[in-house]
């Protein structure tokens, strides 16, 4: 699934779903049209992780390229390695596991991979004794479908930063020496800042990160575990340049904490901040589309509280007659100051973790009056979790109810339940979690609608994804009124 | 003392936890080393070998690990030949790691064991 979303990251959460209410083939076009590719199969537009690995392959002399998975017959008999990258191979990450908990049906993006894998390319290639090697940040989930590792004829996995440890394995494939069947790359053994090199090919919708790891620890990421490091301005201006190069009219600025950029440990610093912010400006200009791809809730507050530097960027620099907003993803999490304390007591940092609700609901406020619109996540079923930790949640949801936000929710899924096939809805779901979903439903729907009215999809080149958009967010609503009856009583039972 | 570079013969069981402060007392001399880790998969079925992998890598965050999977044949290491290699072997599969000793030793890799007691 290699698409650019109609330039709308958002949209990419629609391929997390399973195709319900509309035909795939719509449902693919809505949520994962197919790339601009030149008459190689070279998309204009590919994912950023891959564009490094391309880069340091190229860097290193072999002969390597993207290729959209269409195009791949053209390439039987002259291809020698493929290497594979997903967001989420089988749809065990979140929220694709929920959604595919919730409806029984396997999402979107599941669907598409195991098409691609069955494809008779795939099979030839294998025929021929290429080699396939799996990477991306879903490389994890080939361990619970080890049946099709063997099956498509996998022969080996890399879990982890892949730029140290990628040009050993093209090596051994390239010279029939065994191959590993997993690679688990360690903290140690990911590349410095120096060691990470400049895409040589657009990315999707522009990203290009700022930052690698993160510092605020939380025990339900891997991200934490890895060493932070700040990548230089030159580098990123360059990256742009790439981007633009290739035609790709925006960036999206990703971090796991976008204002912590040069921080002064989790306190961010207006100085580096707004030299990023003028570079890039500078060069997408006033029609560039721009986002942030993750921040923190304590990080927007306190750059607003102590420098005002939310309004400040907002405003002199990022808001514009066609850029009317940005998005951003960021996670809630929890209501539950108790939850929070055990899975992130880092999150709130410089602040206490005790005013945890405060700083959401503080940080939202400051989004909603700065044209930032965010996509929130909360997290479900952790551990240990009560009923009254789920009522918390329920009534920090409700004082979000005034700022323009999308919530989503995401079940803690443990593998073991997955593998099963028991889905957590049927097995772990209480009353309060129906009752935090639909609020958090009713919360999305709302603010969708005033979205799609106020900002999304306006250009006339959008115009049938926006209707389809608002075909379908008509029909879920129609769709999930008729139960919603059901649901309450359910509740107040 | 243990040589961080010496690839390792592992010999799956339950107790992964056991196994993994193995391994780290092996590569402990220096970490940045990444370590090779032949995992024996003719006992038991794959997929509980394959739990065994999964939760050594869950506790795992500082070593790069590689995985190589060996059968009867042996055929990764016939064709890597490291001159060493621990063995590391639980007391209970004692039977188990003396043949693939036996095997290496034709091979001439040099197998030194790492016995883990009561395991």
């Amino acid at each position: 699934m290699m698409s650019n979303h109609h330039g709308k990251e958002f949209l990419g959460f629609v391929a997390t779903a399973p195709p319900i209410f509309l035909p795939e083939r719509l449902w693919e076009f809505i949520a994962s049209p197919k790339p601009k590719v030149d008459s190689m199969g070279r998309p204009r537009e590919a994912p950023y992780g891959m564009r490094k690995i391309e880069a340091i392959l190229q860097e290193k002399g072999f002969n390597a390229a993207i290729i959209d998975p269409d195009y791949l017959g053209k390439y039987l008999d002259s291809m020698k390695v493929i290497l594979l990258s997903h967001h989420d191979y089988f749809g065990y990450g979140p929220p694709s596991s929920e959604w595919w908990s919730l409806t029984g049906k396997e999402p979107l993006n599941r669907r598409s991979f195991i098409r691609l894998m069955n494809k008779p390319e795939i099979r030839k290639a294998k025929e021929k004794g290429v080699k396939i090697i799996a990477g991306g940040p879903a490389a994890w989930q080939w361990l619970y479908e080890v049946k099709k590792l063997v099956e498509w004829g996998v022969d080996t996995v890399v879990d982890g930063e892949g730029e140290k440890v990628v040009i050993d394995l093209i090596e051994r494939a390239l010279n029939n020496d065994p191959l590993p069947k997993y690679v688990y790359v360690g903290a140690e053994d990911v590349p410095s800042v120096d060691e990470i090199p400049i895409i040589r090919g657009g990315s999707v919708n522009g990203l290009v990160e700022i930052m690698r790891g993160c510092p605020r620890g939380c025990r339900f990421c891997s991200v934490t575990l890895r060493p932070l490091r700040f990548i230089p301005i030159d580098k990123i201006v360059k990256e742009i340049q790439v981007n633009l190069s290739a035609g790709v009219k925006g960036t999206i600025l990703h971090s796991e904490d976008v204002l912590l950029y040069h921080a002064d440990g989790v306190k961010p610093r207006p100085e580096p901040i707004l030299k990023l912010h003028e570079e890039v400006v500078g060069l997408i200009g006033d029609k560039g589309s721009f986002a942030w791809s993750h921040a923190s809730l304590s990080a927007l507050k306190y750059a607003e509280e102590n420098y005002k530097l939310i309004s400040r960027l907002m405003h002199e620099y990022l808001l514009t007659e066609s850029r009317r907003f940005i998005g951003v993803e960021v996670g809630i999490e929890t209501g539950s100051v108790r939850i929070a304390k055990k899975i992130m007591q880092g999150k709130s940092l410089p602040y206490p973790i005790e005013s945890w609700p405060d700083i959401v609901e503080d940080a939202f406020r400051i989004m909603h009056e700065n044209f930032i619109i965010p996509a929130a996540t909360v997290i479900l079923g952790v551990p240990e979790e009560t009923g009254d930790d789920v009522v918390k949640t329920i009534e920090l949801i409700e004082r979000l109810k005034d700022y323009r936000s999308l919530i989503v929710p995401m079940f803690f899924v443990p593998m073991g339940s997955l593998k099963k096939g028991e889905w957590f809805i049927k097995e772990y779901l209480k009353r309060e979690h129906v009752d935090a979903l639909l609020k958090m439903y009713n919360h999305s729907i709302y603010w969708a609608e005033d979205i799609m009215r106020r900002f999304y999809l306006k250009s006339p080149a959008n115009f049938p994804v926006r209707i389809l958009l608002k075909f379908f967010i008509r029909y879920a609503k129609r769709q999930v009124n008729k139960h919603v009856g059901k649901i309450e009583e359910y509740i107040r039972q | 003392m243990f040589d961080a570079s010496v690839p390792v013969l592992l010999i799956p069981v339950s107790d992964v936890q056991r196994l993994y402060n193995e391994l780290l007392k092996i590569s402990v001399r220096e970490r940045k080393k990444r370590l090779t880790i032949y995992v024996w998969m003719d006992s038991w079925s794959v997929e509980e070998n394959i739990e065994k992998i999964k939760s050594i890598i869950s506790l795992n965050h500082l070593l790069t690990m590689s995985f190589y999977v060996i059968r009867q044949d042996l055929e990764a290491l016939k064709s890597h030949r490291p001159s060493h290699i621990y063995v590391v072997i639980p007391e209970t599969r004692m039977e188990v790691a003396q043949g693939l000793i036996g095997q290496l030793s034709e091979l001439g890799i040099q197998a030194e064991e790492v016995v883990i007691p009561e395991l």
